[in-house]
């Protein structure tokens, strides 16, 4: 998006940390599954649940792309790609938001 | 006396409001705040101990990333507050609260310490690995941080 840490070449930063993201998210999603395990009913019948995952799998997509154009560009990414930024940055928002709230929303 | 007040910020209009109504919103901006106040701490802390981002002076990293702690800090501090005072009594006799506030002290006197003394002499190591004491810092202020998020959760469950 062009804020943070701009004196660094994006694909040096990306290299840091893009990996990072991946092993993080596994262990997300196994302590996640256990949590589904041990109450299923707490989940599987909830909507805003879907929600975070519906938002996760969107999100996980955009990464996936992002993160391979970042190897290819130097300092400045394209429109489209700062803006999708900005998308992922909204959607990890939204997740965490809906991860935190499942707790409250009454599943029918 | 301080149990007097904690019944009567309790009673506030804004605490029944959080109380009642707000506090699921509340509590879940608050998680999202309290992810990048962490992210970007452990960020920071990574390159003291020597880890991530060792190609960038550790004053630029500090520089572009501590004001996004900062502002997220005010609104985990504003939400939590929030959460605080819509419960202030059963809060405030809550371990895992306690304890949680007490880290959050540490976590301030470790930033302290490293600020007036270990930082003097950040030229030094300002494009390497960092000397000793910054590594320690570096390390005691991810290991509180993450204390603190597990605390905090903690609270809902006793």
């Amino acid at each position: 998006m062009g804020v943070g840490l701009t004196s660094e070449p994006l694909a040096q930063l990306s290299r840091r940390y893009t990996h990072l993201i991946w092993i993080l998210l596994l262990v997300l999603l196994a302590s996640g599954g256990l949590l589904i395990v041990a109450e299923p009913g707490r989940t599987i019948t909830n909507p805003v649940f879907y929600l975070k995952m519906s938002l996760l799998a969107v999100v996980i997509l955009a990464t996936l792309w992002l993160a391979a154009a970042a190897r290819r560009y130097g300092d400045a990414p394209p429109g489209l790609h700062r803006l999708l930024a900005g998308v992922t940055l909204l959607l990890w928002i939204g997740i965490i938001f809906c991860g935190r709230f499942i707790a409250y929303f009454e599943s029918t | 006396m301080i149990q007097s007040f904690l019944e009567w910020v309790q009673a506030t209009p804004l605490a029944m409001l959080v109380g009642e109504s707000w506090f699921p919103w509340v509590e879940s901006t608050h998680v999202v705040f309290l992810a990048v106040v962490v992210g970007s701490i452990l960020m920071v802390d990574a390159r003291l101990m020597g880890f991530g981002a060792r190609h960038l002076l550790f004053t630029e990293l500090s520089r572009r990333l501590l004001p996004w702690t900062w502002a997220a800090f005010a609104g985990a501090a504003t939400t939590g507050g929030l959460m605080f005072i819509a419960n202030a009594v059963t809060y405030s006799g809550n371990i895992p609260f306690l304890i949680k506030m007490s880290l959050l002290v540490g976590a301030g006197l470790n930033m302290l310490f490293f600020h007036l003394i270990t930082y003097r002499s950040v030229a030094q190591w300002n494009s390497t690995r960092p000397v000793l004491a910054a590594r320690i810092a570096g390390f005691v202020s991810s290991l509180i941080w993450v204390s603190v998020v597990t605390a905090g959760r903690w609270i809902g469950f006793v």
